[in-house]
């Protein structure tokens, strides 16, 4: 293969197990239900391949078990993923020479795949858009392949998996710590969670939309004052 | 697969890249910008404190009264990322002792 470019894999590699354990177990989970819930294994397989996004993954089993229309799932769909609009504001620089894969690049963009393109300070040695692209190619094929096991085996297998989907928490947590490290700015962190909170107890279903529309107001009143 | 799933599976799909692809298209053109910049910077440590409670959003405080248990994963895992600054050992290490937590008491 011409364009296969063995030091950014390598390097992509590594950097992209910290979401491996997440994203198989996740993953398997989705597949599990989706197969208990009367689908077929490949339609899972089929949504981790094609949509890719947890969160609208899980609720579009219960849209499809109980065949919503057209509308409602385009609907649903939005709202579920809105906060990933803010996403791309981080990652505007990073993607612009990134012809060619950058398509890819924006469909790939999932939570874990953000979290872990910004914390990490990329070798100025390396070519940006294939470290780029194997991040969210590895970090795809995790999601599909726990996603088929999960799928094909869940049933049979025997395991006390109880807590297990705390991987997701602490993948969360360990690339905070090294978000917070370039920064050191700890008024983010009181900022996130005071809107964090406040957003639960507004409503839990909206959690995510309601905490970043909060946390947004915020960081902008206070870079506000700080200019002034 | 039915055909509704297959187009349901295509709706969903068009969805989602279009809240991804959205502010590539919108701010494409956009000129650097000192508020654009400052979001770039502050975001993604805010969101991910936000996403660390989106996760435990289910936390069943019956079962785990003012999240303990939650509270002693997450300090397990900046513990060890801290000591050791080692991704993979961190996030196994935190999951175990949460899942030993969880199943034991």
């Amino acid at each position: 293969m011409k364009e296969f470019h063995k030091k950014e894999f390598k390097v992509a590699l590594k950097d992209s197990i910290a979401v491996f354990m997440g994203y198989m177990v996740l993953g398997f989970s989705f597949g599990l239900i989706a197969v208990s819930s009367g689908f077929s294994p490949i339609t899972p397989i089929a949504m981790s391949i094609f949509i890719y996004a947890g969160a609208l993954q899980f609720l579009a089993i219960s849209l499809l078990k109980a065949k919503a229309g057209f509308l409602e799932l385009f609907i649903a769909g939005i709202s579920v993923n809105i906060r990933q609009i803010f996403y791309g504001l981080s990652l505007l620089k990073r993607f612009k020479k990134s012809k060619g894969l950058k398509s890819y690049l924006i469909f790939a963009l999932t939570d874990e795949t953000y979290a872990l393109l910004t914390s990490k300070d990329i070798d100025t040695k390396f070519n940006q858009k294939w470290y780029l692209f194997y991040i969210s190619l590895l970090h795809h094929i995790y999601w599909i392949s726990g996603t088929a096991l999960g799928a094909i085996l869940g049933a049979k297998i025997n395991f006390n998996s109880k807590g297990i989907e705390f991987a997701l928490t602490a993948l969360f947590v360990v690339l905070a710590i090294e978000q917070f490290k370039k920064s050191r700015d700890f008024m983010l962190i009181i900022i996130a969670s005071i809107s964090a909170i406040i957003a639960l107890l507004i409503s839990k279903d909206n959690m995510l939309v309601i905490a970043i529309a909060i946390s947004l107001v915020l960081i902008i009143l206070r870079k506000g004052f700080k200019d002034e | 697969m039915s055909s509704y799933l297959i187009e349901a599976i295509a709706i969903l799909a068009l969805a989602n890249i279009i809240t991804r692809a959205f502010p590539f298209i919108i701010f494409a053109k956009a000129k650097p910008n000192r508020w654009i910049d400052y979001i770039e910077k502050s975001f993604p440590l805010v969101i991910l404190i936000i996403l660390i409670f989106y996760t435990l959003i289910n936390v069943d405080f019956s079962a785990s009264p003012f999240a303990h248990k939650e509270i002693i994963g997450i300090l397990t895992a900046i513990t060890l990322h801290l000591l050791k600054n080692n991704y993979l050992l961190s996030i196994f290490g935190s999951t175990f002792v949460y899942m030993a937590l969880v199943q034991m008491f």
